[in-house]
């Protein structure tokens, strides 16, 4: 029984592992369409960060907590501009939720250029029984 | 050194246990999961859409289907509220701020 739970484990691991990769890879094509057939003046690059422990949660994981998004403007945005980025993928409940249970605990928005971002704790997005 | 890496091993195994011991509210994951399948995949196109579009809009939407412009026609004043209302819930929606600005134009007469 042990290892059936065991070997359950591991599968469920790699399910995930390729659930979030999955979700990644989805949303950096998604960008760069966009962008190519210029409805965005930015590209959106998403990638797996570290994350921020403050805002870990239960089904935070272990490591790699951290959904990255990097704006490739070539300048730097105003924190007023990051801000709304965020708030417009955090206004999305499925993505929220899609993120939540795939262990992802921080966003966090930057550009390439500049060395400031924000970060949000996707805990305080979640609306749950809405 | 196999000293060394034995006691890295254990220390891994440690911490591994540690972590196994920690009990996940495993029915509040699996609800979330099954909401999140429910649900649908995600509109990635709309997220990064509004993500850069949404606010123009928005802004533009919220000065044009304000209830205070049709001070007179209680119908179109209706309407407007309405239409504020959801204007207000959709912020960062941009598909539906354009379906808004459709129903706007139709119901309330404006040019946006």
């Amino acid at each position: 029984m042990p290892l059936a739970n065991l070997w359950n484990r591991i599968l469920s691991w790699f399910r995930e592992r390729n659930d979030r990769l999955q979700l990644v890879n989805d949303f950096n094509m998604a960008a760069r369409q966009a962008w190519v057939a210029g409805y965005v003046p930015s590209c959106l690059k998403a990638s797996i960060s570290k994350g921020y422990s403050e805002y870990r949660h239960s089904f935070s994981r272990w490591m790699a907590s951290g959904f990255r998004i990097c704006v490739l403007s070539g300048a730097q945005l105003s924190k007023q501009d990051i801000k709304y980025i965020g708030e417009a993928i955090l206004s999305n409940d499925t993505l929220v939720r899609q993120l939540v249970v795939l262990g992802w605990d921080t966003l966090e928005i930057h550009c390439d250029v500049g060395n400031y971002g924000c970060r949000w704790a996707l805990k305080d997005h979640l609306r749950l029984g809405s | 050194m196999d000293c060394n890496c034995f006691g890295i091993i254990i220390l891994l195994v440690a911490v591994i246990a540690f972590k196994r011991t920690k009990s996940k509210p495993v029915d509040n994951l699996d609800m979330l999961k099954q909401q999140a399948k429910e649900q649908g995949n995600v509109d990635f196109k709309n997220v990064i859409n509004s993500a850069f579009n949404s606010k123009q809009l928005y802004d533009k939407l919220k000065v044009k289907c304000h209830p205070d412009r049709f001070p007179l026609d209680d119908e179109k004043n209706a309407i407007a509220n309405d239409i504020f209302q959801r204007i207000k819930q959709n912020e960062h929606n941009f598909d539906e701020l354009k379906k808004l600005k459709e129903e706007a134009e139709e119901k309330l007469g404006v040019i946006i």
